[in-house]
């Protein structure tokens, strides 16, 4: 239990099955997009869970981390995908959010509903 | 042979230079995109003609698995081609087109081509998954750019299907890193087996939920018909002919070199396997698609929906996994491109011409445009697969190979004979409807010398491929032994030569 990687992946899987849950009964686009950030920081969490190394230090040449031989670095690369994946994250979101007020400003509403069908000209 | 990485970097220059030269000079930033992707198709013809052998590019000096490695082969050059020129026509076609589309439209495109032909070339895993969101992320704002609230609905629609499909591929990478340490497909190759094979399951599972978003298969596809139909003309055809395509490529690459030779034994109940659940998921995949395409009295989602059949095909050949079915998997993937680009096309000058996607109010518009009306048959025959137009052969090989195999997958000869027959009473209906007595006069339909070159030279392509398939012929026979990855030639062994092993 005091393992770090098992509250890391019962964390992790929380919050993506919360996002999931989210994602699968609103119809609301603002939750939605809520939702689908809930998974994604849960998707990171479990990156970094699942390549957590126990009694290695930080990859960091120098003095004063101490690092002498490479079996003491920790591993990292999940640095790099976790850093990539959160700001992929951000332009996601940032997209999903203009998409909503597009939405908004043509429908007035919120809801994403299938019944309406405009008319396509192009 | 170094020129390969031009594919991915020329476009996404020029992708940061347009919108700056936008405000400046409008029309120059629009015809340089629409020079940049034809310039990309010239080299990647040229790569096409001068290749012998696979060969890998490393990147930056970083010897893989600590870099990136780009490979190049028979199926990722042949594909990027497709690519390159479904997406020049692509931008000819908008150019021509009477709406007018800000040059952040053209910086999109050029976004969507450097993706996708990342996406075509890398051999990594992660570096697919940023390419992934990357092409992502500029399709979704291209669909949106037309028909006002119907563009952004189905956007909408499709960014959440594709960003739940992007954390299960991250959660699929976080798995098989921690327990194979590398993220380079042919490090990785063969390796899921002797992971825990629960562990190995999961990861399979979350890899294939992802490809099938890409790759339209049910029940992974519900924003096909909204998106497609919101999307501007254009971009329906280059998400049909382009995007679809690379979700394809993904698919290929993915179970054959990272599944690995026998991806059979990674997930396997008695006889059910992971190559069932690939044929059943095309098979289910065929059966609604063609069906839904049958129902749609909207041209747009019928042309959707009739993609999501062709894919649910290949994915049923890919899952049979002979010499022969791989071979027609491929065919039919390039042919398909073609003759739905070429239909697209027409369809979205006829939505622009009469106001209305709903073909039975088309009537009579073939008449005074009688060419438009014949291309549009050409195109129809094409992806239905008629003997004399480029969809045969594919569908042909695909068919023996499934006559040839053993167990269920007989059952793809059935499924693929009544597909075709759906498509071609839904696609004739629509071209009889085109020649009926005219209800109303029918409007003027906004044809011009470029709208021409490009659909004729899209029919061309169909007839032509259909009459002397032997040069393309002569390309796909090498796709099989290559993409096995069991011999010399092969995808894993060149990898390795590259890292000096």
């Amino acid at each position: 239990m005091n393992n770090p990687v098992f509250l890391f992946g019962i964390g992790a899987f929380a919050l993506m099955m919360i996002g999931l849950y989210g994602v699968l009964t609103h119809k609301n686009i603002f939750r939605l997009i809520l939702s689908l950030g809930l998974m994604e920081t849960g998707v990171n969490l479990f990156i970094v869970a699942a390549s957590y190394w126990d009694g290695v230090r930080a990859p960091i040449l120098g003095k004063i981390f101490n690092v002498k031989t490479a079996d003491s670095y920790a591993d990292p690369l999940p640095q790099a995908l976790v850093l990539t994946s959160i700001v992929i994250g951000l332009g996601v979101t940032a997209l999903a959010l203009a998409l909503m007020i597009k939405y908004r400003e043509g429908t007035g509403t919120l809801e994403m509903e299938d019944k309406r069908e405009e008319e396509v000209e192009e | 042979m170094k020129y390969s990485i031009f594919l991915i970097v020329a476009p996404m220059a020029m992708a940061f230079l347009v919108p700056f030269l936008g405000h400046v000079m409008p029309a120059l930033s629009k015809g340089l995109s629409f020079l940049t992707a034809l310039a990309g198709t010239v080299l990647s013809v040229f790569l096409l003609i001068t290749y012998k052998t696979p060969f890998t590019v490393i990147m930056g000096g970083w010897i893989p698995p600590f870099g990136i490695n780009l490979h190049v082969d028979m199926l990722s050059l042949l594909f990027a081609t497709v690519v390159y020129g479904a997406v020049t026509l692509g931008i000819a076609f908008q150019l021509s087109s009477v709406v007018v589309k800000k040059p952040y439209f053209y910086m999109l495109i050029l976004l969507l081509l450097t993706s996708l032909n990342g996406m075509i070339l890398t051999g990594d895993l992660f570096n697919l998954f940023v390419f992934m969101e990357i092409a992502g992320i500029s399709s979704w704002a291209l669909i949106a750019s037309g028909n006002k609230t119907a563009g952004v609905r189905g956007a909408l629609q499709y960014m959440v299907v594709a960003s739940l499909a992007s954390v299960a591929y991250l959660a699929a990478i976080a798995i098989i890193y921690s327990s194979t340490g590398t993220l380079n497909m042919a490090q990785i190759s063969g390796g899921l087996r002797e992971m825990n094979s629960a562990m190995a399951a999961l990861a399979v599972l979350l890899i294939l939920a992802s490809l099938f978003t890409e790759m339209e298969i049910f029940p992974f596809n519900s924003w096909v018909g909204s998106a497609y139909r919101g999307a501007p003309s254009s971009i329906s055809g280059l998400l049909s002919s382009a995007v679809a395509l690379a979700g394809a490529y993904a698919m290929l690459r993915i179970s054959y070199i990272v599944f690995g030779a026998g991806m059979g034994n990674i997930i396997r109940f008695g006889s059910f396997n992971i190559t069932s659940i690939l044929f059943w998921m095309g098979v289910v995949t065929v059966v609604t698609g063609e069906a839904s395409a049958f129902t749609q009295k909207d041209a747009k989602r019928m042309l959707a929906w009739s993609s999501v059949g062709q894919m649910g095909m290949i994915l049923m050949a890919i899952a049979i996994a002979s010499e022969k079915s791989i071979y027609g998997a491929v065919f039919a993937l390039i042919t398909h491109s073609i003759s739905k680009l070429l239909l697209f096309m027409i369809v979205g000058r006829l939505v622009s011409a009469t106001g209305t996607s709903d073909w039975t109010r088309w009537k009579g518009i073939g008449r005074k445009n009688s060419i438009l009306g014949i291309f549009f048959i050409i195109g129809a025959l094409g992806v239905t697969g008629i003997p004399l137009f480029a969809g045969f052969w594919g569908k042909f090989t695909i068919i023996g190979s499934a006559f040839k195999s053993t167990g269920s997958s007989y059952l793809g000869v059935y499924i693929i004979l009544a597909a075709t027959v759906m498509e071609a009473v839904y696609f004739l209906r629509l071209a009889h409807a085109l020649f009926e007595e005219p209800e109303r006069k029918p409007g003027k339909v906004n044809t011009g010398i470029v709208f021409w070159t490009c659909t004729t030279l899209l029919a061309l392509a169909v007839v032509i491929i259909g009459v002397f398939p032997a040069p393309l012929d002569r390309k796909i026979k090498k796709i099989p032994s290559e993409l096995r990855g069991d011999n010399t030639s092969g995808y894993i062994s060149t990898v390795y030569k590259a890292m000096g092993r």
